[in-house]
């Protein structure tokens, strides 16, 4: 109900009477239909809600990292409880995943090593990351042609653009 | 500078067309609460933060940011792709084509043109990084209205990938906040 403070004219005096007279002209279930001023729908709306940051170190693996959109246990809030699993054919693929999910890793550590820089165990944990992500870039590059332009060595001719781009995939129908 | 990698940060195949989910996402593209407006906000921001740990949080995030900017660009690409003109005519994108045919043109859904208006620079860390939470919260929420606007399992599984990411920009934004607050700024 929408009540302008500044046009107050109610007369309170007869407020009692005026309620009075409502319950006894309306039943119980008329007062719902009564209410209708506005509805707040609270146990679907979707809050942010901050779980304990106790257990920063309790990270998922990059695999599970990647399908969730998150490294940090404690940080995860799923919406409707939604999680997809990514599921992809052949040995190409296959490893780019395996890359993605490397690069997801590094990429989530990273952002918190900006503002923790000091904890050594995530540093740790992070440079593993990186290692496994470099061997994994290597032995793409090698089969499947370079993913960044600089990755030429093994080639001797001009690869960047041979590769086909991240929207060419089979849904692209290419 | 900037190096391109050849990849996705998150896969992305649609395989159905949804001429009708590529006008919303829009939203996410060229949209005020949109993934250009997430990139371009923190890249501006970052030569007034006050330590390294801003500067490097700022500028990480843009990053990915833009990787999600790319993503999105996909996505439409992926569902406008073999549209008919009568099937775009009937999704209401004829005015989209009269200008942009097929191509990916950063607007909103209702074909407003991005602009820097969205964004804001204020020289001031605190108000800036308040203002990044409060984008990393209205980009969740738009992500959890796009994914009621959809059944396709191909197109849910990338949503809910960034509105993840949002989740943990969010907490990022507030930790740094919560420092330079202690710290007294």
């Amino acid at each position: 109900m929408y009540f302008d403070e500044r046009e107050n004219e109610i007369d309170y005096t007869n407020y009692s009477n005026e309620v009075n007279s409502v319950e006894k002209n309306y039943t119980q279930n008329d007062y719902k239909k009564w209410d209708n001023d506005f509805k707040v729908d609270i146990e679907n709306l979707n809050i942010n809600n901050f779980n304990n940051r106790e257990s920063v170190n309790d990270l998922y693996t990059a695999k599970e990292g990647l399908n969730k959109g998150n490294m940090f246990r404690n940080l995860f809030n799923p919406y409707k409880s939604y999680v997809y699993k990514v599921v992809v054919n052949g040995k190409k693929d296959e490893l780019l995943l395996k890359i993605q999910e490397l690069t997801f890793k590094v990429v989530d550590l990273n952002l918190y090593l900006d503002i923790n820089p000091a904890d050594k165990n995530m540093y740790n944990e992070f440079k593993k990351a990186v290692e496994e992500l470099k061997a994994n870039k290597d032995l793409y590059e090698k089969n499947y042609g370079p993913l960044c332009v600089t990755e030429t060595l093994y080639y001797d001719d001009y690869m960047w653009s041979k590769n086909p781009w991240p929207w060419m995939s089979e849904g692209g129908k290419k | 500078m900037f190096k391109y990698e050849k990849m996705l940060e998150y896969p992305v195949n649609i395989k159905k067309k949804d001429l009708r989910m590529a006008k919303l996402m829009c939203d996410q593209l060229g949209g005020a609460n949109g993934e250009l407006s997430a990139s371009l906000r923190y890249m501006c921001q970052r030569y007034t933060m006050p330590d390294e740990k801003g500067s490097s949080l700022l500028t990480d995030i843009a990053n990915e940011e833009l990787s999600h900017f790319e993503m999105i660009q996909v996505m439409i690409s992926q569902l406008v792709k073999d549209a008919s003109l009568e099937e775009m005519k009937e999704a209401g994108l004829d005015t989209y084509y009269v200008g942009h045919k097929r191509g990916v043109y950063p607007m909103n859904s209702n074909g407003v043109p991005y602009t820097a208006a969205y964004i804001e620079v204020s020289g001031n860390p605190m108000v800036d990084l308040m203002e990044d939470m409060a984008a990393e919260e209205k980009a969740r929420a738009t992500y959890e209205n796009l994914m009621d606007m959809t059944k396709d399992q191909d197109l849910l599984a990338p949503l809910s990938f960034l509105r993840q990411r949002e989740v943990v920009h969010f907490n990022r934004f507030k930790e740094l906040y919560e420092e330079y607050k202690r710290k007294g700024m």
